[in-house]
């Protein structure tokens, strides 16, 4: 959030903008200009921000989204590893083999989560962090889409 | 053992169980590429899907790790890059168009019907590495082919050509860096898809694609430009296709 004066004032103005602050707040505007006796006040808060730190702006915005890391969307828990391209997702290297990963298994920066198959070349998909694996968002020889929620590591 | 006789370095073992393993293994070690690992006995060669490729005495099975600069979501583009190298290189083997020598989506080596090699390309974003690592694994039936009951295999040999493992694989070296160097890190792939297409069968061909919800027989109409198959079926729709087992029907 940015306040910004264009001329000197006294405490009447700061309670001005206290006063703007606060209904740009309640009214979940991104912006309130006001011109009045020679003074010009503009009280703005940026979408972009809102975007990308949604819990940050929560307290002040009211009209941000439900808290990020929800259980109801995994794309959007921190943990979540997604899909690197468009392809079909492989939870082991073979038919006949066990699967690269299990909900509970403990992994390493750099093991193998599962392959994505994608014009016959096979591509592996390692863990990004260390953690263990609290969900497995796919089923073995599913279509996967770019960006798509696979596998959430804690 | 290494050898230094190609372009490109060669780490030669006598045996292995797989060279695109054994690669991919020597990537995870910080091994720089491009390098090929050949072995004169793989134990446990593999094909897609986990099947078994059979490696015979006489054959050429080598791999050809590198790291590349490419956007993994690209990785998929190399199984067209290695389908132009292997033609090319059995072109320079001494086979032609009059064996029958083409392309099948979106790696097949055909000669006629008949699967004279396979490919199988591995890509992985190694722990540590900013580059993506990628495995081309080539088997090529030189001397002799397995018999697989309800797949059409041949051999060079049984086509009348003679080839040593070695002289396939500098062959192969040079097809392989000229595909790569047409590829660009995909940025060339636009070229990569005009080549293959050079290299394939007719527009018009009747194929047929088994995917897992069912399989669609259509006419071949080229390469969307992303390399996903196009096939035109009955009533004139054209469908993509970006996975599934392509048999010419």
């Amino acid at each position: 959030m940015t306040a910004k004066k264009d001329s000197e004032g006294g405490s009447g103005e700061h309670q001005l903008i206290r006063d703007l602050a606060e209904l740009l707040n309640e009214t979940g505007l991104t912006e309130i200009e006001i011109e009045k006796s020679g003074l010009k006040v503009r009280v703005a808060r940026t979408l972009s921000v809102m975007a990308s730190a949604p819990a940050a702006m929560m307290p002040i915005g009211g009209a941000a989204p439900a808290a990020a890391g929800g259980a109801g969307d995994p794309g959007k828990h921190p943990g979540a590893v997604k899909s690197p391209m468009v392809g079909t997702a492989y939870r082991a290297p073979d038919p006949a083999a066990p699967a690269f990963i299990e909900v509970g298994a403990k992994v390493s920066a750099g093991d193998t989560l599962l392959i994505i198959e994608a014009m016959k070349t096979m591509n592996q998909i390692p863990a990004p962090k260390s953690g263990t694996v609290t969900a497995i968002l796919f089923e073995n020889g599913q279509p996967v889409e770019f960006g798509e929620p696979l596998v959430i590591i804690e | 053992m290494m050898s230094s006789a190609l372009g490109t370095r060669v780490v030669h073992l006598a045996e292995v169980g797989s060279t695109n393993a054994e690669a991919m293994r020597l990537a995870a070690a910080s091994e720089a590429g491009p390098l090929w690992v050949t072995a004169d006995v793989q134990t446990g060669g593999k094909g897609r899907s986990g099947r078994e490729w059979v490696s015979r005495p006489g054959n050429l099975f080598a791999s050809y790790m590198f790291q590349t600069a490419a956007p993994i979501a690209t990785a998929h583009q190399l199984s067209l890059v290695a389908g132009v190298a292997v033609f090319d290189a059995l072109l320079t083997c001494g086979l032609g168009r009059q064996h029958g020598l083409r392309l099948k989506w979106p790696n097949d080596v055909l000669i006629g019907r008949a699967k004279a090699g396979g490919i199988l390309v591995e890509s992985s974003m190694l722990p540590g590495q900013p580059n993506l690592t990628a495995v081309i694994g080539i088997g090529l039936n030189l001397a002799s082919h397995p018999e697989i009951a309800g797949r059409d295999v041949t051999s060079l040999a049984a086509q009348g050509v003679a080839v040593a493992p070695a002289d396939a694989l500098q062959a192969l070296d040079a097809a392989l860096t000229a595909a790569l160097s047409l590829w660009d890190e995909s940025r060339g792939f636009a070229a990569v898809r005009s080549a293959w297409l050079e290299r394939c069968g007719a527009v018009g061909e009747r194929l047929t694609v088994q995917l897992p919800q069912g399989a669609i027989t259509g006419a071949f109409a080229g390469l969307d430009l992303d390399g996903a198959l196009l096939v035109e079926i009955e009533g004139g729709e054209v469908r993509r296709c970006t996975y599934g087992d392509v048999t010419i029907a």
